[in-house]
């Protein structure tokens, strides 16, 4: 190839490098270098549930859909508590219980798949009976 | 036209080709940008522990880590939900983040919240029972009923000098027996009484210094807990 060419290739792709470099500047300035999050669409339920669920390899969260799935999702007086329960890739399922507090959802107990019956015990008596009859309870051994 | 102008024409159209999608892209990089400057609000995110674990959700949406200890993000307005949890610990706040706005948020991590539990509560002279005549199983059944009593309480002290068996005739053939008690929920003062006929069964019932009935294990939902 001729010795032109290849200079005016090289010229090309260097000018083309430093266009897309300074692209990348100008985005870091306009965002003032804060990245951008894009939460991905799921059920209603999904971002307090993984919220609430450990973090798969400590940096990121469990994802619906992809690393676990909810159903008999039920909410009781008007929408204070919700039980869910959530079903792992392995087929392990758990049950989730979360209260409302000033429309802020706190986990209350679980994700578990027994409980003690002291935890049960102080749960609103319509929530106590849906868990009840999906969960083992126990009396721990002191 | 000869095959070396052909060659040169096709390199000339690849060069052009090259240089039109870089542009392009970077042109995209810069407009996205801008889109995303003006239509998102940042949140600047510190938690209390430099170990806690940030993420953010919305209704409807999947959750998000943005961090450790700390963290900035810029979202779309809208209502989230931050976390920032550690093994034991956690802080959720709720935050409205609005177009080209700045918000800040401090996470102060706190135990986690829990149902009120009798596993949270400490238990004192309860072995005054067993001295008095109550069967373990009937100790643990008065504990569970304290619990369901005050289910909020820190500690729930028997008075062991106050332990004393009810009114019984020896001489008859009545099976009831009863232990009267003073129990102290957070500083209160409560009189208790357990009625059993054999060493299984205990009915527990507490009142007010002034004899008002507050519960009944018998009913435990007639009666109110002190804490209403």
């Amino acid at each position: 190839m001729d010795r032109k060419i290849i200079k005016r290739l090289v010229l090309i792709s260097v000018l083309l490098l430093g266009l897309v470099g300074a692209s990348l500047v100008v985005k870091a300035v306009l965002l003032n270098r804060v990245q951008v999050i894009r939460l991905a669409p799921a059920s209603s339920l999904a971002g307090v549930v993984s919220q609430s669920l450990s973090p798969v390899e400590s940096s990121n969260l469990p994802q619906e859909g992809e690393d676990y799935t909810l159903s008999r999702t039920r909410y009781f007086y008007n929408k204070d508590w919700v039980v869910s329960v959530i079903q792992t890739k392995a087929g392990d399922k758990t049950v989730l219980v979360l209260q409302s507090k000033d429309g802020v959802y706190y986990p209350v107990l679980g994700p578990g798949s027994a409980f003690p019956q002291s935890s049960l015990q102080n749960l609103p008596q319509g929530v106590k009976q849906y868990v009840t009859d999906m969960v083992a309870s126990y009396e721990p051994l002191d | 036209m000869n095959p070396s102008t052909n060659a040169r024409s096709g390199r000339e159209n690849l060069i052009w080709l090259v240089i039109s999608l870089v542009v392009f892209g970077c042109f995209y990089i810069i407009v996205t940008a801008y889109l995303d400057r003006i239509n998102t609000g940042v949140l600047d995110i510190v938690a209390s522990k430099d170990a806690a674990l940030i993420s953010v959700s919305s209704t409807g949406s999947q959750a998000s880590v943005l961090g450790t200890g700390s963290a900035s993000a810029r979202l779309k307005p809208g209502t989230y939900r931050v976390v920032a949890t550690t093994s034991d610990r956690e802080a959720i706040k709720i935050i409205k983040i609005y177009k080209q706005q700045r918000s800040s948020l401090r996470l102060l991590l706190e135990p986690s919240a829990r149902v009120p539990s009798v596993d949270n509560i400490e238990f004192e002279g309860l072995n005054s029972l067993v001295d008095a005549g109550l069967s373990v199983s009937q100790v643990n059944y008065v504990h569970d009923g304290l619990g369901a009593f005050a289910p909020s309480a820190k500690k729930i002290s028997i008075i062991s000098s106050s332990v004393q068996p009810g009114p019984h005739d020896p001489n008859s053939s009545d099976p009831n027996f009863s232990l009267n008690f003073t129990v102290v929920v957070d500083g209160k003062n409560y009189r208790a009484s357990a009625y059993y006929t054999d060493l299984e069964n205990v009915h527990l019932v507490v009142s007010s210094s002034a004899g008002a009935l507050l519960y009944d294990s018998a009913k435990p939902t007639a009666a109110s807990a002190p804490n209403d």
